[in-house]
């Protein structure tokens, strides 16, 4: 027999509130989460239009689906993996993930000497949103959200051999934009 | 570096990671504005689906009363035209016989000393009782023995000594003659014919026989028929006039030609903004709502669906002969003496009885019935429709019947011919005055019940694969029983057919309910078919009043196949 009821959290009173269709708890919910969630989307989308296309069907399938949430994970998590999977197929229907063939090239290879502390959000995110979108896509499930390999080829039906290999040149062209830009650097700074 | 080596992560990768995953990025302010206006479409979208759903399911549920109460209405507010009782549905193909006939008959009889069984009642009050019985019976009195040389048809009639008691003297002879064909010593057994001659009664003032077939007066039903004069009230239909007084507007006009000019630009301005924001908010509108249109008619499958199914299946009527029917029983049963024809009638009724639960099998049967289903969720559906049933058991008999009932008080005697055992058996009317059994060769009796069927189901469904599913449904029917047949495959013994307005023995309306479960595939997109066994168990007995019958009776069922067309209306639509 259960004595006593574990009080409900703020979270839990959002979530039922979303549940119950009410405007004004969607809106907080909204709120608490539209940042974060605007970053993600704006690293899988080339634009910044785009990325708020993809934020608002996320959000509308978040507020719809939300009664399916288990709480066996963070609400932050799951409304996240929202957001990747809109992504994904956003990108999919505009049928952006085809293979490009752009740097494939990428023969010089800087070293892993460097930092990004430098570095500005807008700045890190334009390089990105600069890669071709299988790139980007790759890129940003392995290295930012976390998921291995076969995790990805699972995700964009490909093998898993392809998501390392488009890894290794998403990779590349960033270590050389990198690179790139840190010769800029010095050679301003040593002609000034 | 090799592709494989980069699973990996180095300085790259946790660089990226802790500065952006955790990343936050101001989205624009009409974000939720737009967030908010696809919520909304969304939910009138969805208020829209379940109007439409609960419209469907109220004009499910009103066809299916209409159906049901037309199908009512045509079978219970049709009067009959006229009830015929028993006797007269089918007439024996007996003549009735002249005193002439009857006593040409009896002379032929002697004259050619042929196998021709003349059994005469007397008036009630006599006992005197003649029988000519081939071969196998002595009667004890002066029952002339004929010379039978083909054998088998052995005759017993037996009054009902009670009620002979009460016929009064002034009764006529009744006369019952049952005779073999006149041929019959020429042809051979097998194409004996037997003739019953209805019971008579001789009027005792003319001292002629006449023949009642009919114990029973039709009784007719007379609908009262009601005209519906209604006068139509007198509305006053003059509605007040209302007065419409146009708003009084003065303006100024100034004369400055230039403000005025201003103002009139300034108000154009306006509206064309104006009308610009609504394109944008509709055009977004209708962005919203073909995406979601296109993702619903893809996801959605339409509710309703055009069904014909046929299920043979084998039928058990499940009644049985009652082990002890009316006897046979006359005076001379009481009286000492070798056997005589009452002894062998129930001799032969026994062996009838035996013979009749030994041969009687479940017969081909089968449904036919054509069903529109509603989808009430993703995998129940609603079934109704409208079908025909036609029920079949057959048994085999080597006897044949002929049961008579007596008027003391008319003076006249029924028949509804000769029959199988089976008739008998289910009859109610204990005023059976006698019976009359006679041995034939075998011959084949079909029991055929044809139905108009009225079911209600719910069937629910599982994907087994991408075509295949699984099916279990359960429901009930209304079967109205339109006709009843007992055919026989001799042509001395009478079929029986009982229409829809007939008064019969039969249960008119009977519910049943059944069970089905099987496999379906779909052929196409919008078509589909099913196989699977079915049970159907009637909830009653198959006669009306099974409580005032003899006859051992059991709940009818059918064990078959169902085979089923599954046609999907509005189905097939693909997500552009």
């Amino acid at each position: 027999m259960k004595l006593f009821t574990k009080p409900k959290s703020d979270e839990d009173k959002l979530i039922e509130g979303c549940i119950a269709g009410k405007r004004d708890m969607q809106q907080l919910l909204y709120d608490q989460y539209s940042k974060k969630m605007m970053a993600v989307c704006l690293r899988y989308a080339p634009t910044t239009f785009e990325a708020e296309d993809m934020m608002q069907e996320a959000f509308v399938k978040v507020f719809t689906h939300i009664g399916k949430f288990k709480r066996d994970c963070p609400l932050e998590y799951w409304i996240r993996k929202i957001m990747v999977n809109t992504a994904l197929k956003h990108l999919r229907s505009k049928q952006l993930l085809t293979v490009s063939h752009e740097a494939d090239e990428v023969n010089n290879l800087a070293s892993d000497n460097f930092s990004l502390t430098g570095y500005s959000l807008d700045e890190l995110l334009s390089m990105v949103q600069s890669l071709a979108p299988r790139y980007r896509m790759v890129f940003n499930l392995y290295a930012i959200e976390g998921y291995n390999h076969k995790e990805i080829g699972e995700m964009l039906d490909i093998s898993e051999g392809t998501s390392k290999s488009q890894y290794s040149r998403a990779r590349a062209i960033l270590q050389n934009m990198i690179a790139r830009q840190e010769n800029n650097y010095k050679e301003n700074v040593i002609s000034s | 570096m090799s592709s494989a080596a980069n699973d990996k992560r180095g300085k790259l990768e946790d660089e990226f990671r802790n500065r952006m995953y955790d990343a936050e990025a101001s989205p624009s302010q009409q974000l939720w504005s737009r967030i908010d206006h696809s919520l909304t479409v969304q939910e009138n979208g969805e208020y829209k689906k379940r109007a439409v759903f609960y419209r469907q399911l109220a004009a499910a549920c009103i066809a299916l009363l209409l159906v049901a109460g037309g199908v009512g209405a045509y079978y219970f507010g049709s009067a009959p035209a006229s009830r015929q009782p028993l006797a007269t549905v089918s007439p024996a193909p007996s003549a009735s016989t002249t005193p002439t006939e009857q006593s040409t008959a009896t002379n032929q009889a002697g004259a050619t000393k042929q196998a021709k069984p003349t059994i005469a009642g007397t008036k009630a009050n006599q006992t005197r009782q003649q029988a000519t019985i081939p071969d196998t019976i002595t009667a004890p009195q002066g029952a002339s023995v004929g010379n039978q040389p083909v054998g088998p048809a052995a005759i017993a009639v037996v009054p009902a000594a009670a009620l002979r008691d009460k016929i009064s003297t002034n009764a006529a002879s009744k006369d019952i003659e049952i005779t073999t064909s006149e041929a019959s010593g020429s042809k051979p057994a097998a194409e004996n014919s037997l003739a019953l001659t209805t019971p008579q009664a001789a009027s005792p003032a003319t001292g002629a026989a006449e023949t009642r077939l009919s114990l029973y007066k039709p009784i007719r039903n007379t609908m009262a028929a009601l005209g519906a004069t209604g006068e139509k009230p007198a509305f006053n239909t003059m509605a007040p006039r209302s007065s419409l007084a146009a708003p009084a507007t003065t303006e100024s006009i100034t004369d400055n030609f230039v403000k005025q000019n201003k103002q009139v630009m300034a108000r154009a301005k306006q509206q064309e903004e104006a009308r610009k924001a609504l394109a944008v908010a509709g055009n977004e509108a209708v962005a919203a709502g073909s995406k979601k249109s296109a993702k619903e008619s893809s996801a959605e499958r339409s509710r309703w669906s055009l069904g014909m199914a046929y299920a043979p299946s084998y039928f058990d009527q499940n009644i049985g002969i009652p082990n002890q029917m009316m006897g046979a029983s006359s005076r001379q049963s009481f009286m000492p003496g070798g056997p005589s024809a009452t002894a062998l009638s129930s001799l032969y009724m026994d062996q009838a009885r035996e013979e009749y639960d030994e041969n009687t099998d479940p017969g081909f049967s089968y449904g036919v019935e054509v069903k529109t289903s509603f989808r009430l969720g993703k995998k129940i559906k609603l079934l109704t429709g409208l079908g025909f049933l036609q029920n079949t058991s057959r048994s085999k008999s080597s006897y044949v019947i002929q049961q008579f009932w007596g008027n003391a008080y008319a003076d006249a005697y029924d028949s509804n011919g000769p029959t199988s055992i089976f008739l008998p058996s289910i009859s109610t009317n204990f005023a059976t005055d006698s019976l009359a059994v006679a041995k034939t060769p075998e011959y084949k009796v079909n029991h055929r019940y044809r139905y108009l069927t009225v079911p209600v189901g719910l069937q629910y469904e599982g994907n087994m694969g991408k075509d295949w599913f699984w099916y279990g449904g359960a429901g009930v029917a209304a079967n109205i029983l339109l006709q009843t047949t007992i055919l026989t495959s001799a042509s001395e013994v009478t079929d029986v057919e009982y229409d829809v307005n007939e008064n019969s023995p039969f249960r008119k309306l009977q519910w049943s309910g059944n069970v089905s479960a099987g496999v379906g595939k779909r052929l196409a997109n919008h078509l589909s078919v099913t196989l699977g066994p079915e049970v159907r168990s009637y909830f009653t007995t198959l006669l009306a009043e099974p409580e005032n019958t003899q006859a051992p009776q059991g709940k009818p069922y059918t064990i078959g196949v169902n085979m089923a067309v599954n046609y999907e209306l509005g189905a097939g639509k693909k997500a552009r």
